[in-house]
C-alpha cells in the first residue's frame, strides 16, 4: 500500500471509529438510564448481545437533547460537508491514490473546463442528501441523525469555536487538492502530505467530542 | 469274478505282447512265419507259442469282454464292403455370423460362407464346388456374385459331426453395389453329379439362431458423401476481380466413393457450377476450387457480393453444404491516394486539448473525375474509431491533385493524454487497392497532462472557489431549514 | 423545567448575564442567514430589568428593549413608561415628592416599596395612571408584561421564573412581590416563582458597593422581610451570603466576576436541562413541593459539591455539600424541614436519599397520619461524563434556640443583619426620614420628600406596628429559635399596618401559630376527611 492509500484507510477508519464510539457513547448513557430502572446489564460478548448494544445505542430519548445554537450547528455540518468534498478532492480526484474510480475515468468531466466543480457541486448534493436523508430517522433514532450530532454532547464555546475553525483548514485542504489535480500527472509529495494533514486534523477535531466523552467515560 | 476278469487281462496283455515281439501279423508276409510254433526260435528258452486256437479264443474272449478293443482290431484285421446305394445328399446353407447386424451400410465389412453338412462315409464323398449368387437391388434374378467357387474336399468336415464352414472371401463388403437395398445371397452346389442350376441352397430350412439360412436377406443402404460446413473457407474474401481466390472444403464419404463435388456459385439470378471428381480418403480429403482452374469471376462482376454452397454425389445420393459468403469484390479503382496523409499542430507540447491539421491528397483515375467525400477517423484507446464530424466533399480531376485539409480539429478528450494517436481517412470511391480507405497512420504521444488550466487561471477559479463557499452555505441551509441547533 | 431569569438590578444584571450566556457561537452574518435564535444553556430565557438607563446603558450584552422591542437578550426600564413631565409624573412628585423620573435615585429599599403602594392604593394616582397611560400601575405592570412574553402565561415556554437580585442593594426587591402580585392575580398561583438573593457582605473593603454596612443591611433585612411575608409571593427564596462567595472566590479588582461566574456554576443543576426521563418535571410540581407544608415563602439555603465521575459516589457528593464547605449560606443542614435535590450525572436516587437521610435523620419524621413524609426531593440530570455535581436547597434550616450565638448558622447571620438594621434604624432616624433623600446630588436631581411620606415612612419604620418593632420581635424569634421570624407584612401608607386583605380570613395570624399548633390544626383537619370518607 502506498502513504495515500494508508492516509486513505486512515480517515475512513477514523470515521468508522468515531461512529462507533457514538453509538457506545449513547449505549452507556442508555445504560445508565436503564440502571436506574432497574435494568441497565452489561453487554454480552455475543450476537444478540452487540445488538441488543446496538439497540440501546440507537434509541436515546429525545429528552436529552441540548441544542448548540444555530449559528454552530450550521458551521459544524458546514465543515462535515466540506470534509466530505476535501476527502472527495483528495483521493478521488486524480488516479494517483484510486486509479479505477476517479474522476479522469468520466471523459466528459475530465475534459470539461468545469469539470472539477461539478465533481464537487456532486459530493456536495450528495453529503446533504444524506445529511437530510438521516433526519428522516424516527425520533427513537434522533442520535443518529446527523443534523443532531452533538446535539449529545456537552460543548464549551471554545471547542465550538475549534470545530468551526476546521473550516478554514478544509478549504486549504482543497485548495492544494486542486492545485495536485490540475498538475497531474505531476505529483507533489509534500502538498498531498500537507491536504491530508489538514483534512485528518479536521475530522479529528470534528469527532473530538465524541471521542472526549468515551474517553470520560473509560477513565 | 473280479479277480477273474484281472487275471484274464493281464494274461491276455502278456500274450499279445509276446506276438508283437515274437510272431508274425496274420495275412502278412513280414518275415516271421504265423504264430509261434513249437521249435522256433524265440531268442530266449522256454517262451510260449501262441497257436491259432488259443488266439482265437482270445478273441472270444475280447469280443466279449472287451468289446471296443475287439472292434477296434477287427477294424484293423477287417474292412466292410461300402455301397453306393446309400450316398446322401450333403446340406449346404450360406452361413452369416448369427449375432451380425442384417442391416449394414455399403462400407461395413460383413463375411459370408457356407456351412455344410455331409454325413456320408469319407470313402464314398464327393468334392462339393460352391457357388454364390447373389440377387442385389434392382435385380430381378440371381446372378453370380463376385467371388470364386469354392471347392469342399471330402476330408475337410469334422470327423465328429461331419460339417465345414467355409467363408467366400472375396465378399468382404457391399462397396462394389451401387444402389441400396435389399441384397439376396444363396449358394449353387455341385458334385459332379448333380446339375448346377438345379442344386442350390434356397429350398433348405433356415437356422437363423446358428447363422444357416438357404436364402440370405440383408439390407444394405448408403452413406451419402457430405461437406463439412464448418470447414467451407474462402481466401481471401475481399479481393478484386481477377485476384485469385480459392474455395475450399473438406469432403467424407464414409463409403469411400468418388464423389462428384459442384461448387454452385451465385451472382444475383445466376449460377455458376463447377464440377470435380474427388476419391474419398479414410478421413476428411479436401475439396479445392480455385480461380487458377475456372474463370469464376469477370471484370464485370466488380463491387459484388457473391454466395455459394457445395453439391456432392456418390452416384447414389446427393448432398449439399450450407450457403457460404464470399468473395466481397472490391471496385475498381476510381482515385489514386497521392503520397501519405500528413498531421500538423502548432504547438510542439502536443496537449490533448490542442488543435491538429490533417490533410490527404487525392486524385480521380477517371478522365471526367468525379466528387469525392473524406472523413476522417481518429484511433486512441480510449476513443477507438472516432470520426472527426465534418467530412469534405471535393471534386477530384484526372491528373490534378486535390488536397482534403482537416482544420482546427480537437479530436482527443482527456482521457487521451498519454496515449499514442492513430489516423486515416475514408472516402467513397475505391482506391488503387480498391479499398474504401487508408491504412492507419501513426501519429504521436499525446502530452500527459490532463487539465489545461492552472490553479490561478480564471477558469479554474470558477472551480475551486465555489466549492469553498457552496458547502458552507449547504450547511447553513440545512440548518436554516431544519433549525436543529435551537432549542426543540 | 425551563425558567425565565429576571435580573433586577446591579446584581441581577451580572449574575442574569452568567446565565443568558449564548452557547452559540457569535458569527453575525451566519447568525443572519440561518436566522438563530439566542440559545442558552437549558433554554433559559430571560431579561434585565434596571430602573437606571444610565447605568444601563454603559453595557453592551443587553439591548435596549425601549428601542427595539423584539432584540434579545434585553434590558427594560419600567420607568421609561411614565414620561418627564407628564401628569403622573407631576402629581407623584407633588403628592409624594418622589421623582419617577430621576436617573440615580435614592438606594433604598423602601423607595420602590412606596412608589409600588402609591400606585396600589393612591386612587388619584392610579386613576390619573389609568386614564393616561393605561394601566394603573405602569412601572410594575410594564415590567410584567415585559417579563411574561417569556412564560408559559403569555405563550412562551418558560415554565417559572427566576428572580436575582441583591439583598440589600435598592432596587431588587422592590420588584419582586409587585410582579409576583401580576403573576398571581392571574389565578396561577402554583406558577413557579424563585427569589435568588444574594445577602450583601459584611466587610466593606471587599465589595464595591455603594452603601456602607448598616444601610445595606437594613436594605436587606426589608428585602428578606418583604419577600417571606407575603403570603402569596415566592415559592422560595434562595439565599446566598456574598461573604462566602468572596471569600471563597475572590474578588479581583474589586469585580464580582469569579463570584458571578460560580454563582451560575452552583445553580446549573437547577437551570440545567437534560432530566433524566424518570424525572422530568414541570414548574408547578416543583412549587407544590417547595410550599407544601408551609404558608410562607420559605428561606432556601444553597449546598453545593461537584467532583470528577471517576470514584464519585451519592453519599460523597452529598456530605460535600452538606458539609460546611459546601454551604452558600451560613446554617445547620439537620434543621432543614424539607431538602431539594437538583444533580447533574448518574445517580441513583435511593443512594442520594439514604445519604441525606443519614446527614439529616429528622428528615425521617412522620406525618399526622403516621406516613413517612416526603421530605426529600430528587431531580437528576443528565451531564458530560466528567464532572458530577449536587445541589441542595435546604428549606428553612434554622430554628435552634441559642443557635444565633453559633458562628455559621443561620440564625447567627440573620442575627447580626437584624441586629444591624435595628441599630442603624435607632441610630439613624433623621437621615432616614430627612427631607432631601440624596444630598450629594444635583440640586435639581434631588429627591424632596413631602410631609406625607415622610410621615408615612416615619410610621412605617417607627410606628407601633412599624418596621423596627418588628425586627425586634423578630430577633427575639430567632433567639428562642422559633421560626417565620417575620410574620407580618407592613406597608408603608397603611399606617404601619397589615394591608387588610393580607389578614387570614379566619381572623388568625398564621405567622403566628407554633409549629406543634399548626401540626395540630392538621391533624384535626385530616381526622375530619377521613370521618367525612375523603381519601388524601
Amino acid at each position: 500500500m502506498t502513504i495515500m492509500e494508508i492516509s486513505l484507510a486512515s480517515i475512513v477508519a477514523l470515521i468508522a471509529i468515531g461512529a462507533f464510539l457514538h453509538i457506545w457513547n449513547m449505549c452507556h448513557i442508555n445504560m445508565e438510564l436503564e440502571k436506574d430502572r432497574g435494568g441497565g446489564e452489561k453487554i454480552e460478548i455475543s450476537l444478540s448481545g452487540i445488538k441488543k448494544a446496538i439497540s440501546r445505542g440507537v434509541f436515546i430519548p429525545r429528552g436529552l437533547f441540548i441544542p448548540q445554537g444555530s449559528v454552530f450547528n450550521g458551521m459544524a455540518l458546514s465543515a462535515w460537508i466540506l470534509a466530505f468534498v476535501a476527502f472527495g478532492y483528495l483521493y478521488f480526484l486524480t488516479p494517483l491514490v484510486v486509479p479505477d474510480y476517479n474522476l479522469f475515468q468520466i471523459s466528459s468531466l475530465a475534459s470539461w473546463s468545469f469539470g472539477f466543480i461539478t465533481f464537487g457541486l456532486f459530493l456536495v448534493v450528495f453529503g446533504v442528501l444524506f445529511i437530510l436523508a438521516t433526519n428522516k430517522l424516527p425520533d427513537g433514532y434522533c442520535c443518529i441523525r446527523l443534523t443532531e450530532l452533538y446535539g449529545y454532547y456537552f460543548l464549551s464555546k471554545m471547542h465550538k469555536r475549534a470545530i468551526a475553525s476546521t473550516i478554514p483548514l478544509l478549504w486549504i485542504s482543497i485548495f492544494i487538492s486542486v492545485h495536485l489535480g490540475t498538475i497531474y500527472p505531476l505529483a507533489s509529495g509534500v502538498l498531498s502530505v500537507i491536504a491530508y494533514l489538514l483534512l485528518l486534523a479536521s475530522v479529528i477535531i470534528l469527532i473530538s467530542p465524541i471521542i472526549k466523552q468515551s474517553m470520560e467515560g473509560v477513565f | 469274478m473280479k479277480t477273474l476278469k484281472l487275471y484274464t487281462t493281464v494274461f491276455a496283455i502278456l500274450v499279445c505282447f509276446s506276438l508283437v515281439i515274437a510272431g508274425p501279423v496274420y495275412g502278412q508276409n513280414r518275415g516271421y512265419s504265423g504264430p509261434i510254433e513249437n521249435g522256433g526260435s524265440s531268442g530266449g528258452g522256454g517262451s510260449k507259442k501262441l497257436t491259432s486256437s488259443a488266439f482265437l479264443n482270445y478273441l472270444e474272449d475280447w469280443k466279449e469282454h472287451q468289446n471296443p478293443n475287439y472292434k477296434k482290431i477287427q477294424k484293423l484285421l477287417n474292412k466292410e464292403d461300402y455301397t453306393t446305394t446309400a450316398y446322401k445328399t450333403p446340406s449346404v446353407w450360406v452361413y452369416y455370423d448369427p449375432n451380425g447386424s442384417k442391416t449394414v451400410s455399403r462400407s461395413d465389412e460383413i463375411e459370408i460362407g457356407a456351412y455344410i453338412e455331409n454325413t456320408n462315409p469319407i470313402e464314398i464323398r464327393r468334392a462339393l464346388y460352391l457357388y454364390l449368387e447373389e440377387k442385389g437391388p434392382g435385380d430381378k434374378d440371381f446372378k453370380p456374385a463376385k467371388a470364386e467357387r469354392q471347392i469342399i474336399q471330402v476330408n475337410e468336415y469334422d470327423e465328429k459331426i461331419n460339417n465345414t464352414i467355409r467363408i467366400f472371401p472375396d465378399i468382404s463388403s457391399f462397396g462394389y453395389i451401387k444402389g441400396e437395398g435389399e441384397v439376396l445371397f444363396r449358394i449353387v452346389i455341385s458334385d459332379g453329379t448333380k446339375r448346377i442350376s438345379k442344386w442350390n441352397s434356397s429350398n433348405i430350412s433356415d437356422h437363423p439362431e446358428l447363422g444357416y439360412y438357404g436364402v440370405l436377406k440383408l439390407k444394405v443402404h448408403n452413406n451419402p458423401p457430405k461437406i463439412n460446413n464448418s470447414s467451407m473457407s474462402i481466401e481471401p474474401k475481399l479481393v478484386k476481380w481477377d485476384d485469385y481466390v480459392e474455395y475450399r472444403a473438406q469432403l467424407k464419404d464414409e463409403d469411400r466413393d468418388t464423389v462428384n463435388v459442384t461448387l454452385h456459385v451465385y451472382k444475383n439470378n445466376t449460377e455458376l457450377n463447377f464440377t470435380k471428381l474427388a476419391p474419398t480418403e479414410p478421413d476428411e480429403s479436401d475439396i479445392v476450387f480455385s480461380t487458377e482452374d475456372y474463370n469464376i469471376f469477370v471484370e464485370a462482376d466488380s463491387g459484388k457480393n457473391f454466395t455459394y454452397r457445395y453439391s456432392c454425389d456418390d452416384d447414389i445420393d446427393t448432398t449439399w453444404s450450407e450457403i457460404g459468403y464470399g468473395p466481397n469484390l472490391k471496385r475498381t479503382a476510381e482515385i489514386t491516394i497521392v503520397g501519405k496523409p500528413k498531421v500538423s499542430t502548432t504547438d510542439p507540447k502536443n496537449y490533448w486539448w490542442q488543435e491538429y491539421s490533417f490533410s490527404i491528397d487525392a486524385k480521380s483515375k477517371n478522365p471526367e473525375g468525379g466528387s469525392l467525400t473524406v472523413s476522417l477517423y481518429t484511433y486512441t484507446p480510449e476513443n477507438y474509431g472516432k470520426m472527426w464530424p465534418e467530412s469534405q466533399t471535393k471534386q477530384v480531376y484526372n491528373d490534378n491533385v486535390t488536397t482534403f485539409t482537416f482544420e482546427d480539429v480537437k479530436p482527443f478528450e482527456a482521457l487521451d493524454s498519454n496515449q499514442t494517436f492513430y489516423y486515416n481517412f475514408t472516402y467513397d470511391m475505391a482506391d488503387e487497392s480498391g479499398d474504401y480507405g487508408t491504412p492507419l497512420f501513426e501519429g504521436w504521444k499525446i502530452n500527459p497532462r490532463l487539465i489545461k488550466y492552472g490553479i490561478i487561471d480564471p477558469i479554474m477559479i470558477l472551480n475551486w472557489l465555489p466549492m469553498l463557499i457552496v458547502p458552507l452555505l449547504g450547511g447553513i441551509l440545512i440548518e436554516r431549514l431544519l433549525r436543529k441547533g435551537d432549542e426543540v | 423545567m425551563r425558567l425565565c431569569v429576571v435580573g433586577i438590578g446591579g446584581c441581577g444584571f451580572k449574575v442574569a448575564q452568567e446565565f443568558l450566556g449564548n452557547v452559540d457561537l457569535d458569527l453575525s452574518i451566519v447568525s443572519r442567514l440561518t436566522k438563530a435564535d439566542y440559545t442558552t444553556m437549558g433554554g433559559i430565557k430571560g431579561i434585565w430589568i434596571e430602573s437606571n438607563r444610565q447605568e444601563a446603558v454603559k453595557q453592551n450584552f443587553f439591548k435596549d428593549l425601549n428601542k427595539d422591542p423584539i432584540a434579545y437578550p434585553g434590558f427594560f426600564i419600567p420607568h421609561d413608561k411614565i414620561q418627564p413631565g407628564s401628569p403622573v409624573h407631576k402629581k407623584v412628585s407633588e403628592i409624594y415628592g418622589f421623582d419617577l423620573k430621576k436617573q440615580g435615585y435614592v438606594r433604598a429599599a423602601q423607595y420602590l416599596k412606596s412608589i409600588y403602594e402609591i400606585f396600589e392604593n393612591d386612587e388619584s394616582i392610579y386613576g390619573v395612571s389609568r386614564e393616561t397611560l393605561g394601566s394603573s400601575n405602569p412601572i410594575f405592570e410594564s415590567s410584567w408584561k415585559a417579563i411574561s412574553q417569556y412564560t408559559t402565561l403569555a405563550g412562551g415556554k418558560c415554565e417559572g421564573i427566576l428572580f436575582i437580585i441583591s439583598l440589600g442593594g435598592g432596587t431588587g426587591t422592590g420588584f419582586v412581590n409587585p410582579i409576583v402580585k401580576n403573576i398571581r392575580d392571574t389565578g396561577t398561583k402554583d406558577y413557579l416563582v424563585f427569589a435568588l438573593g444574594v445577602l450583601t457582605e459584611e466587610q466593606d473593603e471587599l465589595s464595591g458597593q455603594q452603601q456602607d454596612l448598616p444601610k445595606r443591611n437594613l436594605g436587606a433585612t426589608i428585602s428578606i422581610y418583604d419577600l417571606v411575608t407575603k403570603r402569596d409571593g415566592v415559592d422560595g427564596l434562595i439565599i446566598f451570603d456574598n461573604q462566602i462567595l468572596c471569600n471563597k472566590f475572590g474578588t479581583e479588582y474589586g469585580t464580582y466576576n469569579a463570584v458571578n461566574s460560580n454563582l451560575y456554576q452552583i445553580m446549573r443543576p437547577l437551570v440545567a436541562g437534560r432530566y433524566y426521563p424518570s424525572d422530568a418535571t414541570d414548574g408547578q410540581a416543583v412549587a407544590t413541593n417547595l410550599r407544601e407544608g408551609t404558608l410562607q415563602p420559605p428561606l432556601l439555603v444553597p449546598c453545593y459539591s461537584s467532583r470528577k465521575r471517576r470514584g464519585s459516589k451519592e453519599a460523597d457528593l452529598v456530605n460535600l455539600a452538606l458539609d460546611q464547605d459546601g454551604r452558600y449560606m451560613g446554617c445547620d443542614p439537620t434543621m432543614a424541614e424539607k431538602v431539594f435535590v437538583f444533580c447533574r450525572g448518574f445517580f441513583d436516587i435511593g443512594k442520594i436519599e439514604t445519604a441525606i437521610r443519614e446527614y439529616i435523620p429528622t428528615l425521617d419524621e412522620l406525618d399526622a397520619r403516621g406516613n413517612k413524609k416526603k421530605n426529600i426531593n430528587v431531580w437528576r440530570k443528565l451531564s458530560d461524563d466528567r464532572v458530577h455535581e449536587m445541589l441542595i436547597l435546604l428549606r428553612n434550616p434554622f430554628g435552634s434556640p441559642g443557635a444565633y450565638e453559633r458562628a455559621g448558622t443561620l440564625e447567627w447571620r440573620l442575627h447580626r443583619v437584624i441586629s444591624s438594621a435595628i441599630d442603624y434604624l435607632k441610630y439613624n432616624r433623621g437621615i432616614i426620614l430627612e427631607e432631601i433623600q440624596d444630598p450629594e446630588a444635583k440640586e435639581d436631581e434631588t429627591v424632596k420628600l413631602t410631609k406625607v411620606t415622610r410621615d408615612a415612612l416615619e410610621s412605617y419604620f417607627y410606628g407601633e406596628n412599624g418596621l423596627l418593632r418588628e425586627l425586634d420581635l423578630a430577633r427575639i424569634r430567632l433567639e428562642k429559635g422559633e421560626r417565620g421570624i417575620f410574620r407580618r407584612p407592613i406597608s408603608i401608607f397603611d399606617g404601619g399596618r397589615s394591608p387588610g386583605r393580607e389578614s387570614s380570613s379566619l381572623g388568625i395570624d398564621d405567622a403566628g401559630l407554633t409549629d406543634i399548633q399548626r401540626d395540630q390544626i392538621q391533624k384535626m383537619i385530616q381526622e375530619k376527611f377521613d370521618a367525612m370518607g375523603f381519601k388524601a
